[in-house]
């Protein structure tokens, strides 16, 4: 375990007259990652009763107050708790193992993706697979992560229009990053293979499968083993 | 106990004040799109105000109730009947065994509100009985009620009601009031004032997630992408485009376009009444001035 030293103290806006924006930092980085990791467990333990929803982000936290509950003195009291020492420690994280199928029939934009980058899809699938990501935070739709750490030659503009429907376990890369659609959602990245396994279930939510500080490694496998594994649990 | 729908109306979903505490998961708050008037119609019948309900948008159908009962509408006037009597709003009306309603297309706002006494009786997910459609779960079967449905309600009591109740709710659709949002100091000052002095049209793009408004185009000279952050309800968000969108009930938890601006909590009510094609403008306010109005609103619902 290491410890984060040096915390700057955050930047704390009102986003409406019933939220409040908290700032760690411009940048992305598994360093400010630590800081929203720890700061959203204080935030939702502590302000239980204030608080009615929270959304950590890459460098940010979000949260939206309880009707009633005063914004300004909700403001002071975040003050407050930042001027305090902190002991922020990382924690051990886990990996999740995600089998993906490349086949072109779950990757509709592999080729896309192939041209704009000028790498066959041997060499696409050898970066993808290779790469250890981490999921910085769920956002968007139900149990989606944002993951990060993927390697830029890779980058690949997103679809100029989304689709209606993009369905669930999709794995697919818009701009800079990639992403997993746990749930069939609407989405405009480029879908590059899509993993047999059911990412999100509404009855374990306090245990997800892919959870925020979590890492995430994926590996090939062939149509005839999505086919096999097709709706399993993790 | 059920509603059984003889035909459904355009897109009737149960609803209650939301699903908090889970945004941290990706999982909308969803909820009543005008929250004043679905918690009008539960205190009217004494109700919990979280008491599930059903939104009604644009026009109703008809529903046969197979055990007596009380209901009371609230929201856009509808115009609703039984047995050919005409039924006000806002009040509690009696429902007899076998007595079938029928509602028609709005002559105001999006949405009215139907209460029943304790409440429809759809299965609780994650504490909430709210529809979210975008991931077809939580109300009734995750979905707007169809034909041949049976929506189950809640047992009644005998009830004594209270009849002088006042709801000095502004209805007016024509301002909406918005403080600074996240990124106002991102956009120039002739950016800001077109933005805060033209009309804005509501387009048929717009759903539960999102209001897409016609209006000023709110182009920035040097668009940088920004980082992914959390969205706050009410939130108008400008695309790459310059087209604004204000965040809405059934919202993404997080978004990565800058937000000019953001609907104050009390005036929420009033986007979950625009339709298509209504013209709006937005008047910047305070964030003092928005919390005292929250605050006043607050009391209003403690009766």
């Amino acid at each position: 375990m290491n410890s984060i030293e040096d915390l700057k103290a955050p930047t704390i806006t009102p986003a409406s007259d019933r939220s409040i924006m908290i700032r760690f930092s411009t940048e992305i980085s598994e360093y400010v990652h630590e800081q929203v990791s720890y700061f959203h467990n204080i935030l939702s333990k502590k302000y239980k009763k204030k608080i009615s929803n929270i959304s950590p982000a890459y460098n940010s936290i979000l949260i939206r107050l309880e009707d009633g509950v005063s914004l300004w003195r909700m403001i002071a009291k975040l003050k407050q708790l930042f001027n305090e020492e902190h002991n922020i420690t990382i924690q051990e994280k886990k990996t999740i193992k995600i089998p993906v199928c490349y086949e072109s029939e779950f990757a509709p934009d592999i080729d896309r993706v192939s041209s704009h980058t000028r790498m066959s899809i041997e060499e696409i699938i050898h970066k993808h697979t290779k790469g250890k990501y981490l999921i910085y935070f769920l956002g968007f739709s139900p149990g989606f992560p944002y993951i990060g750490g993927m390697d830029l030659k890779l980058e690949t503009p997103r679809l100029s229009s989304p689709r209606i429907s993009v369905p669930a376990g999709s794995v697919a890369i818009g701009g800079k990053q990639t992403g997993i659609y746990p749930i069939q959602s609407p989405g405009g990245w480029n879908i590059i293979g899509r993993t047999p396994l059911l990412l999100f279930d509404w009855n374990k939510l306090r245990n997800p499968v892919l959870p925020m500080g979590g890492r995430i490694e994926f590996y090939p496998i062939t149509e005839k083993e999505y086919q096999d594994n097709q709706g399993s649990l993790f | 106990m059920n509603i059984t729908v003889v035909k459904p109306g355009f897109h009737d979903l149960v609803q209650d004040l939301g699903r908090f505490g889970y945004s941290h998961m990706g999982i909308s708050p969803t909820g009543a799109a005008d929250k004043a008037s679905m918690k009008i119609a539960n205190i009217i019948l004494g109700n919990n105000l979280n008491d599930a309900v059903l939104e009604i948008t644009l026009f109703g159908g008809t529903y046969t109730f197979d055990r007596s009962t009380t209901i009371c509408l609230a929201g856009s006037k509808f115009p609703a009947s039984i047995k050919g009597n005409d039924i006000p709003f806002k009040k509690p009306i009696k429902i007899l065994e076998g007595d079938t309603l029928t509602i028609g297309g709005s002559t105001s706002g999006a949405r009215c509100y139907l209460a029943i006494i304790n409440g429809f009786n759809v299965a609780e997910l994650l504490g909430s009985s709210s529809t979210h459609l975008m991931s077809a779960t939580g109300g009734f079967r995750g979905r707007n009620l169809q034909k041949n449905d049976r929506l189950p309600y809640n047992k009644p009591e005998e009830r004594l009601f209270a009849i002088d109740h006042k709801f000095p709710i502004d209805l007016d659709r024509t301002v909406i009031r918005a403080t600074p949002g996240l990124q106002f100091d991102i956009f120039d000052t002739v950016q800001q004032e077109l933005f805060f002095s033209k009309e804005f049209t509501v387009s048929h793009q717009s759903n539960r997630m999102g209001i897409r408004i016609n209006g000023p185009k709110i182009l920035r000279k040097n668009p940088e992408e920004m980082v992914t952050e959390g969205l706050p309800l009410g939130a108008v968000q400008v695309t790459g485009d310059g087209e604004s969108i204000i965040t809405f009930i059934d919202h993404q938890t997080t978004g990565g376009y800058p937000k000019i601006a953001n609907v104050i909590a009390v005036d929420m009510h009033k986007v979950g009444q625009l339709r298509q094609g209504d013209c709006f403008t937005f008047e910047l306010i305070t964030m003092d001035k928005a919390e005292n109005l929250h605050l006043e609103m607050e009391k209003i619902f403690k009766q």
